[in-house]
C-alpha cells in the first residue's frame, strides 16, 4: 500500500498546522515524521486516517499496482498520540472489543491476542483491568490493539513515548518485522536514535512546513551541504594560524590536540591535506557525518530562531 | 463486519461495561432492606419508643363518673391532692407529666419541657374530654348520634368505563400508573447517569480517537443509546418486578386480595412502545450533550442535562387527573408523551386520534433528535481538555 500526500494544507482558525506538505511512502517502507511539538505531525496523521479533512491538497492511497484505494478500517492501523483504553475493563476485554469492532471472528482474534501478549510478556495479566498496568504496559496493550487485525498500513503517532529503553527495543523489533512483511509504516517520533536505525525515509517539519525529507543521507545533504572533518594533531596551532585557509568555512577547536573543520561542499579535502600537514603533525583526518539528533537540533534550533525573529 | 453487527457489539459492550452481578445483587439486597425497614417501621418505633411515666388527678372527685384512658406510651397513675400541689411546683424525678382534670372537663398538663411525645396525650385528652362534654348535654340519643357521626357523602360516577367505576376493586390498576411513572423516572435517571459516565470517561481515558478510525461517530452513538437503553429497561423491569412482588407479599400477609385485576392490555402494549421510544429519545439527547462535556465535575453543562428530566417530574403532579387539559397536552407533546401517554392509557380511554398523533409526533421527534444528537456527538467527542463553545453546539444542532 502506497501513500501520496500532495501539497496538503490544514488551518485551524488563525494557525496553519500543515502548510503545503507533500510526501510519498512506498509499500514496505518505514517513513518517519520528525519535528518539535506543534510542528504539525499529528495534524498530518489525523488527516491521513480521515479524522479531519485537508483544506487543500490531496491524499491518495494506492495498492501495489497503483490503483486507488478507499481507506477502510480493515486496511490500516492507527495509534493516536492521545490514546487510552477502557481502564476498568481487562486487557482481554479491551482487545476483544477492538477486534470485534474490526470484524474479526473469535477464532481468529483470540489466538492472535495470545500470541501478542506472549510477545510482550503480558500473558499472565490478561484478565487484569487496564488501570492496574504500568504506563509502559498499557502502551504495549494499545499497540497490540492497533495491530491485531494485521493491517497493510500502520500509522503510529509517537509509538515510543512512555516506554523504557527495553520496551522501545521491543517496539522497534515489531516495526522491523512489519517492514519485513512488506507493510507500510508511517510514524512520528522524537527518539532520533531509534528513528535513525529504523526509518527508510523521513520528513523533518517545523511550524507546519517541510524542512527536509528523504533518506538520512538526503536529509544530511539538504540540511548540511558542507562537510565536517575532525583533525587530530600532535599540537593544534593557535586559531589565527589558520586564517589563510579560505576553504575552511568554520573552525572549531575541541581541545589542544583536536579540532573540527567545516569545508564548503565543493572543496576537495585531499588537496587541503598537504597544506594542513605543514601546520601540524596530523595523526588522523576523518570525515564526520552528523547524526540525526544533531541535524535535528541544529535545524530545528535555526528554524525556531527564525520563527521567533519573524 | 456489517453495520448491524457493529451496532450490536457496541451496544453489548456498553451494557456490560456497567452491568456487574455483584453490584446488581447488592442493589437488590439494599432495596429489600429498605422495604423491610419501611414495612416494619411501626413495629420498630414501638419497640424503641420510650415509656413516659405520668400521674392524673381529678379535681372534686370527677373520676367517679368518668376515667381517662391514657395512651400506651404514657401510663398514668392516680395522684393524691397533697402530692398534686407539690408536683405542680416541682415534678419528682420518676414522673414526666402530671395531668389535672377540672370539674368543667378541662385539663392542665404539667411537664418539665415541651416534647413531641406529649402530642398523643393531648390529642387523647381532647377527644375524651369532648365526648364527656357531649354526654353531659341533655341531648336525645338521635342528637348524640348526629353529633358523633360525620355526614355521609356519596359520589355518583357517570363514566361508562367499568374500571373507572370499580376503583375500590382495582388496587393494582390504581397503583399501576404510579408504578409506571416511578419506573420511567428510574429508567431516565439510569440513562442520565450512565450515558454521562460512559462518554466523559471515554474522553478522559482517551479512548475516542482510535475507535473513531474504526467506527463512525453515529454508529458509536447509536450503539451507546441501545446499550444504555437496555440498562434503563433492566432497571425498570427489575423495579417493577420488585414492587409487584412486594405488593403481592404484603397483601398476602395483610389478608387482602392478592389477585391482579387488570384489563387494559391494549393500553399496556402501546405504553411499552411509548416508553421504549421515550428512553431512546432521552438517551439520544443525553448522548449528544454528554459528548460536549469534558469533565462532569467542572462543567456547567451537567445541569443542562437535567432539562429532559423535567417532563418526568411534572407528570407526577397530574397523574391523578389523566383526563385534564394539561395531561392531554403533555400526552401529545413528544417531549413528555412517553411518560404521560402511558399514564393515561393505563387509567382512562384516550381517543384514537390522540394516540395516533402522539405516536407519530414521538417517532418523528426521535428520528430528528437522533440526527441532531449524532451531529453534536461527532463534534463534541473529538474535543479533549476543553469544551466546544455554545456557538459550536448551535452550529452542530443546525447542521
Amino acid at each position: 500500500m502506497n501513500i501520496t500526500i500532495d501539497t496538503v494544507t490544514k488551518r485551524y482558525k488563525t494557525v496553519t498546522a500543515v502548510d503545503a506538505i507533500s510526501l510519498d511512502v512506498r509499500s514496505g517502507q518505514i517513513y518517519a515524521l520528525l519535528g518539535p511539538n506543534g510542528a504539525g505531525k499529528s495534524s498530518l496523521v489525523r488527516m491521513l486516517v480521515g479524522l479531519t479533512q485537508p483544506d487543500s491538497g490531496r491524499i491518495q492511497i494506492t495498492d501495489l499496482g497503483g490503483a486507488d484505494i478507499q481507506l477502510r478500517p480493515q486496511h490500516f492501523a492507527y495509534l493516536p498520540e492521545d490514546r487510552g483504553l477502557y481502564q476498568d475493563r481487562s486487557i482481554l476485554d479491551n482487545l476483544s472489543y477492538v477486534a470485534r469492532l474490526r470484524g474479526l471472528e473469535q477464532s481468529v482474534y483470540l489466538p492472535r491476542i495470545d500470541k501478542w501478549l506472549a510477545h510482550f510478556d503480558l500473558t499472565d495479566r490478561k484478565q487484569e483491568p487496564m488501570r492496574q498496568l504500568s504506563k509502559g504496559n498499557q502502551q504495549k496493550v494499545q499497540l497490540i490493539s492497533t495491530l491485531l487485525h494485521d493491517p497493510d498500513l500502520v500509522i503510529l503517532d509517537e509509538p515510543f513515548s512512555g516506554l523504557d529503553p527495553v520496551n522501545q527495543e521491543h517496539v522497534l523489533k515489531v516495526l522491523s518485522d512489519l517492514k519485513e512483511q512488506g507493510k507500510t509504516v508511517l510514524l512520528s517520533a522524537h527518539q532520533m536514535a531509534l528513528v535513525e536505525r529504523l526509518a527508510d525515509k523521513m520528513l523533518l517539519m517545523s511550524h507546519g512546513k517541510a524542512l527536509a525529507q528523504g533518506s538520512l543521507e538526503e536529509i544530511r545533504a539538504t540540511l548540511q551541504p558542507q562537510r565536517l572533518y575532525r583533525v587530530h594533531c600532535d599540537a593544534i596551532a593557535a586559531q589565527s594560524a589558520w586564517s589563510d585557509f579560505s576553504e575552511i568555512e568554520r573552525l572549531h577547536p575541541i581541545d589542544k590536540n583536536e579540532l573540527e573543520l567545516t569545508l564548503g561542499a565543493d572543496v576537495d579535502a585531499s588537496m587541503l591535506w598537504p597544506r594542513l600537514a605543514e601546520r601540524c603533525a596530523i595523526e588522523s583526518f576523518a570525515l564526520r557525518k552528523p547524526g540525526l539528533h544533531e541535524l535535528y537540533l541544529d535545524t530545528i534550533g535555526r528554524s525556531q530562531a527564525q520563527g521567533d525573529a519573524a | 463486519m456489517n453495520r448491524s453487527q457493529q451496532l450490536k457489539t457496541i451496544a453489548w459492550w456498553e451494557f456490560k461495561r456497567f452491568f456487574k452481578w455483584k453490584q446488581e445483587l447488592i442493589s437488590i439486597a439494599l432495596l429489600a432492606i429498605i422495604f423491610l425497614v419501611s414495612a416494619g417501621w411501626g413495629v420498630i418505633t414501638e419497640v424503641f419508643s420510650e415509656q413516659h411515666q405520668g400521674a392524673i388527678f381529678y379535681q372534686n372527685k370527677a373520676e367517679q363518673s368518668w376515667r381517662f384512658e391514657a395512651p400506651d406510651d404514657v401510663p398514668l397513675r392516680a395522684a393524691g391532692s397533697m402530692e398534686v400541689q407539690q408536683w405542680q411546683q416541682q415534678l419528682p424525678d420518676d414522673l414526666d407529666v402530671l395531668v389535672v382534670i377540672s370539674p368543667s372537663l378541662e385539663a392542665e398538663l404539667v411537664v418539665r419541657e415541651k416534647d413531641d411525645w406529649q402530642d398523643g396525650l393531648v390529642k387523647a385528652l381532647e377527644q375524651q374530654l369532648q365526648q364527656q362534654r357531649i354526654k353531659q348535654l341533655t341531648l336525645s340519643d338521635q342528637q348524640r348520634q348526629v353529633i358523633n357521626e360525620p355526614p355521609a357523602i356519596t359520589t355518583t360516577v357517570q363514566s361508562t368505563d367499568v374500571s373507572a367505576q370499580d376503583e375500590d376493586e382495582g388496587g393494582f390498576s390504581e397503583a399501576l400508573p404510579m408504578l409506571v411513572t416511578v419506573a420511567i423516572t428510574v429508567g431516565v435517571f439510569t440513562g442520565f447517569g450512565l450515558m454521562m459516565m460512559s462518554i466523559t470517561a471515554e474522553k478522559q481515558q482517551r479512548v475516542t480517537e482510535q475507535l473513531l478510525t474504526i467506527i463512525s461517530p453515529t454508529q458509536w452513538m447509536d450503539g451507546k443509546i441501545l446499550g444504555i437503553t437496555l440498562h434503563s429497561i433492566k432497571s425498570m423491569v427489575f423495579l417493577g418486578l420488585f414492587f409487584t412482588g412486594i405488593g403481592l407479599v404484603a397483601s398476602m400477609f395483610s389478608g387482602g386480595d392478592s389477585s391482579v385485576s387488570f384489563d387494559r392490555y391494549y393500553g399496556a402494549v402501546l405504553s411499552v412502545v411509548f416508553v421504549l421510544l421515550g428512553l431512546v429519545l432521552i438517551n439520544a439527547m443525553l448522548a449528544g450533550f454528554s459528548a460536549t462535556i469534558d469533565d462532569p465535575n467542572h462543567s456547567s453543562r451537567s445541569s443542562v442535562m437535567l432539562l429532559p428530566l423535567l417532563p418526568v417530574f411534572l407528570s407526577f403532579s397530574i397523574i391523578d387527573n389523566p383526563d385534564g387539559g394539561l395531561a392531554q397536552v403533555m400526552s401529545i407533546l413528544p417531549i413528555s408523551s412517553f411518560v404521560m401517554m402511558p399514564v393515561r392509557l393505563l387509567q382512562t380511554d384516550v381517543t384514537w386520534w390522540q394516540q395516533l398523533l402522539s405516536l407519530a409526533l414521538l417517532v418523528v421527534f426521535v428520528i430528528w433528535m437522533r440526527n441532531v444528537a449524532g451531529r453534536l456527538f461527532a463534534m463534541g467527542i473529538q474535543f479533549y481538555g476543553k469544551e466546544p463553545s455554545w456557538k459550536d453546539i448551535w452550529n452542530a444542532i443546525k447542521g
